[in-house]
């Protein structure tokens, strides 16, 4: 299996009003030829930190990743690309769909041309040639009229168009890797459902990885080969998506698939939440940050932060009450 | 969760503008200026309308601080006495111009429908009127006192103000907070003042702040055409223009009152600009995370 | 498109008939006899032919009529301070040193000031936003005639780098656009710079990085592009900003144009010229008004399509 991506111990501080928020804590992981990692976690937990970092789309002085952290694609040092290679990296060998459509697109710019852009970057290709390539991409995602639509401003276009617009723009470079932030949470159910297939079938014809970042499990369940869960800056549990679901480790993750409504639960009772809400990402946290609200709480999770633990078969969990409990259990 | 110690809207606007140091200097440069134009003409041991032809176009000197005019009269003496009107008319003008914008604005942004709609027309009518030309001709016909240039300047500058505080208070209008109180049975005039007005007058304090210097500037541009205040009372621009003749012998006639009207100038708009960042509590972008 | 077009040309036909009402009547109510300009002493019955020729013994209301008429067949009169100048020719006369003047301050005042702000933006908070916005500041703040002053000064009395007064060649017109520019340079500036730092700070722009675009191409693809149109908007006010300071600009260095003949017409009450040149100045603004509208609706996709309220 090509190791695409390598990161380790990506740490990223994002500089406020407020502090220093320290959106990432130390995340490990790997994305490998041909496969969909989907990383799950509710809003502030610093799955978006993550995707741009990949990228290193976070600058100062708004943001920094930490000196400390190592991102490696295709064995290359990301962190220390200069400013030509990054922009190469940048939609010619990474891609990124972002989560709200509407803002998402320049709106002065026709979608040909903005997708005609990619391809002028990255594939050489001159104006002219670039627009009727691009009106070609237009139409293998599926939007009707394609010549005419690429013509067109975003705002003539409708929630679902744009966000399929966006899929052929991050396409178009050919991307080995495209990451996903949200794709779906702006839309209407229905069209989730739609783009969801689009990148399946984008992912099946051009081979391509893809990296989804998403607070919904629905999604992660559908299309992703492994799952990770954030929780507070760090990854929190790792593990094949029908692993996950079917045995979850980590107390979070099983709060997280309990609290969602499922065809199961009784229409009359109320559904499971979480007590409390997530930490403070300003300043240090002691400990395992889910301690606080965790149901198996033990004294030692409120002194320090558990590491992963393995479970077999590329299953890791955080969580101090797994030492001991599996066998061929470690403790970092 | 994050623990800020709660503060009133005030007091928060207040802390932020203390820490603006530029605009917290243009203030006490300001303070400075009109404390001058208080006591100046009295600590002078010149009256600012003594006329002298023995000592007429002197260099600044220790008798003479800012020199002598071309009819002998004391510079430095004037510059104060001149203050008090140039302030005087930048301050009121923007005043009235406030009052008129924020009645017309308010009441067309409150009302909406055919009503605003029409008094939206008159102003951009009023708009496209080149308005110095309306000034010269108002300034003309109502004489050149303090009063007439007040006058001639406001009736064509309110517009400004009016769009400014419509627009707010036809966005505020359709607020989730206005439609809750509503909703709680608020009478229009609670919802006027405890709402509407508190979240707008943030606003109006800005553009009053940087309206001043324009009505300054004003003055000081109809005097410079000759429609200004006349001898003896005199301005900042009334002493430049009549400055503007020798500038090639006593540039220094002219050094005077245009340092006033330019630092004057640039105080209000770096206090107003401080004030704006101020009262402005949407600023200190959170990064998405 | 095309009825938009209609609905704005009737607009500006009611907004002018407006303004020429009020200045009628305005300038009818300034005190004084209008043929004192004449500085003649003249006999009472010469006096009331010439009153009779200007149609001035006529009511105030027939006056008005009568004026609205030649207007309408693009006869704006004659000088009642030089009797025998045609208004209109003398307009036309003084018009083009105007309209250069004009043109240049309006030009640098925007593009430059457009760039500058731009580059500011983009190097936020390093020194050359700094020098940027410190010149913005003052340029806001020291009027452009004590800026004339100053430059004159400088430039022509100190040192004899340029000429001081009068027009002619480019030399003269570098000086005064300079004046009549600075002000407006510094507002356009400042504006971009405010407006490229809230654009910068979209969604789209992230999209953009993320393609891998940069350099001048980004900056002007996306950053300007969406920058630009507050400052379009401004462009109205702004244009209205110059026609009325070159009034004292065209005074202060001596330029034949219209700016310096209005301000003399007043003080002589020579009501034709004062009536002619305003009506000039109100559709040449007018004019200036629709063409930005149209500029605004070309830049901006979103309201191409939409008429405006």
């Amino acid at each position: 299996m090509e190791r695409l991506l390598e990161v380790r111990n990506l740490k990223v501080t994002y500089h406020t009003r407020a502090g220093d928020v320290q959106a990432v804590r130390g995340a490990d992981f790997h994305l490998d030829r041909g496969e969909t990692l989907a990383v799950v976690g509710e809003s502030g937990c610093g799955k978006t930190a993550v995707a741009k970092a990949v990228m290193r789309l976070i600058e100062k002085p708004r943001g920094e990743i930490e000196e400390t952290s190592m991102i490696f694609f295709e064995g290359r040092n990301v962190l220390e690309m200069d400013k030509k290679e990054i922009r190469k990296l940048r939609g010619g060998e990474i891609g990124m769909i972002f989560q709200d459509p509407m803002t998402s697109l320049n709106p002065t710019m026709r979608i040909g041309d903005q997708i005609a852009e990619s391809l002028m970057l990255h594939c050489g290709m001159k104006r002219k040639p670039a627009f009727s390539r691009a009106c070609e991409l237009l139409k293998q995602v599926r939007i009707n009229d394609w010549e005419l639509m690429a013509k067109r401003y975003p705002h003539e276009f409708s929630g679902g168009m744009r966000q399929r617009a966006m899929i052929a723009m991050a396409a178009a470079g050919g991307p080995r890797i495209i990451i996903a932030d949200e794709p779906t949470t702006a839309l209407d159910l229905t069209i989730q459902a739609e783009i969801m297939g689009l990148l399946r079938e984008l992912k099946k014809n051009t081979g391509t990885s893809m990296m989804l970042i998403t607070h919904d499990l629905a999604i992660a369940a559908g299309s992703a080969d492994r799952v990770h869960i954030m929780y507070a800056g760090r990854i929190v549990e790792k593990a094949e998506t029908k692993e996950l679901f079917g045995n979850p480790a980590h107390p979070y993750t099983e709060a997280l698939l309990n609290s969602a409504p499922g065809p199961g639960s009784e229409s009359k009772s109320r559904l499971a939440t979480m007590a409390g809400s997530p930490p403070d990402l300003i300043g240090t946290i002691r400990g395992c940050a889910f301690a606080k609200r965790c149901g198996s709480c033990m004294p030692i999770c409120l002194e320090k932060n558990p590491g992963m633990v393995k479970l077999g078969a590329g299953h890791e969990a955080a969580c101090w009450k797994l030492i001991g409990d599996t066998a061929g259990g470690e403790a970092p | 969760m994050i623990n800020i110690t709660s503060t009133t809207y005030r007091q928060d606007a207040w802390r932020r503008l203390k820490g603006n140091r530029i605009a917290m200097v243009s203030l006490a440069l300001l303070l400075a200026i009109f404390a001058m134009c208080i006591i100046g003409p009295f600590i002078s041991p010149y009256k600012y309308t003594a006329v002298n032809s023995d000592i007429v176009n002197q260099s600044p000197s220790l008798q003479h601080l800012f020199g002598t005019d071309d009819l002998g009269r004391d510079i430095f003496a004037r510059i104060w006495a001149g203050g008090r009107v140039s302030m005087l008319i930048g301050v009121l003008g923007a005043f009235s111009v406030t009052v008129l914008g924020v009645l017309y604005g308010g009441i067309s942004g409150y009302f909406g429908g055919t009503a605003d709609d029409i008094m939206m027309r008159a102003v951009e009518v009023m708009n496209c009127i080149p308005y110095m030309i309306v000034a010269i001709l108002i300034a003309f016909i109502a004489g050149q006192g303090i009063g007439a240039l007040i006058l001639a300047m406001t009736i064509t500058g309110w517009g400004g103000m009016a769009r400014l505080v419509r627009g707010q208070v036809l966005q505020l209008r359709e607020q989730p907070f206005v439609l809750a109180a509503k909703a709680l049975g608020a009478s229009p005039g609670r919802i006027i003042s405890k709402h509407l007005l508190p979240n707008t007058v943030g606003v109006i304090i800005v553009q009053f702040t940087l309206d001043v210097p324009i009505f300054i500037f004003g003055e000081a541009f109809l005097s410079f055409i000759g429609l200004g205040i006349q001898s003896p009372g005199t301005s900042w621009g009334a002493m430049a223009a009549a400055a503007q003749q020798h500038l090639m012998f006593y540039p220094y006639q002219i050094f005077f009152p245009a340092l006033l009207i330019s630092m004057t100038m640039l105080a209000f708009n770096l206090l107003g600009d401080g004030l704006r960042d101020a009262l402005d509590p949407t600023l200190g972008i959170q990064e998405g995370i | 498109m095309l009825s938009y077009m209609l609905k704005r040309l009737a607009y500006m036909a009611v907004t002018l008939w407006v303004v020429i009402t009020i200045t009628f009547f305005l300038m009818h109510a300034i005190p004084g006899d209008p043929l004192s300009g004449l500085a003649r002493e003249l006999p009472a019955h010469t006096k009331a032919n010439y009153y009779a020729k200007y149609g001035l013994d006529k009511s105030l209301g027939e006056q008005y009529f009568i004026y609205i008429n030649n207007l309408l067949h693009g006869d704006l009169g004659e000088s009642l301070k030089y009797p025998g100048r045609d208004v209109k020719g003398e307009i036309l006369k003084y018009a083009p040193a105007t309209a250069r003047l004009g043109l240049q301050a309006v030009s640098i005042g925007f593009l430059l000031g457009s760039i500058l702000g731009l580059a500011a933006a983009f190097k936020r908070n390093r020194w050359p936003d700094y020098l940027v916005t410190g010149a913005a500041l003052l340029g806001v703040s020291v009027p452009s005639f004590v800026l004339a002053a100053l430059l004159q000064y400088i430039f022509a009395v100190r040192n004899s780098w340029l000429p001081a007064t009068g027009w002619g060649g480019f030399a003269f017109t570098i000086l005064p656009s300079i004046a009549l520019s600075t002000s407006v340079l510094a507002i356009f500036a400042r504006v971009m710079r405010a407006s490229a730092l809230d654009v910068i700070g979209q969604d789209y722009i992230m999209t953009a990085r993320a393609k891998g675009s940069g350099g001048l191409s980004f900056a002007f693809k996306h950053v300007a592009r969406n920058a630009v149109l507050p400052s379009v908007t401004l462009l109205g006010p702004q244009i209205a900003g110059i026609i009325t300071g070159s009034f004292v600009i065209e005074n202060i260095f001596a330029i034949p144009g219209i700016g310096s003949n209005f301000v003399t017409s007043v003080f002589n009450r020579d009501y034709t010229m004062i009536m002619g040149m305003t009506v000039f100045y109100a559709v040449v603004y007018m004019a200036a008004l629709l063409l930005v509208d149209i500029a605004y609706a070309v830049i901006d996709p979103r309201i191409r399509l939409y008429e405006p309220k």
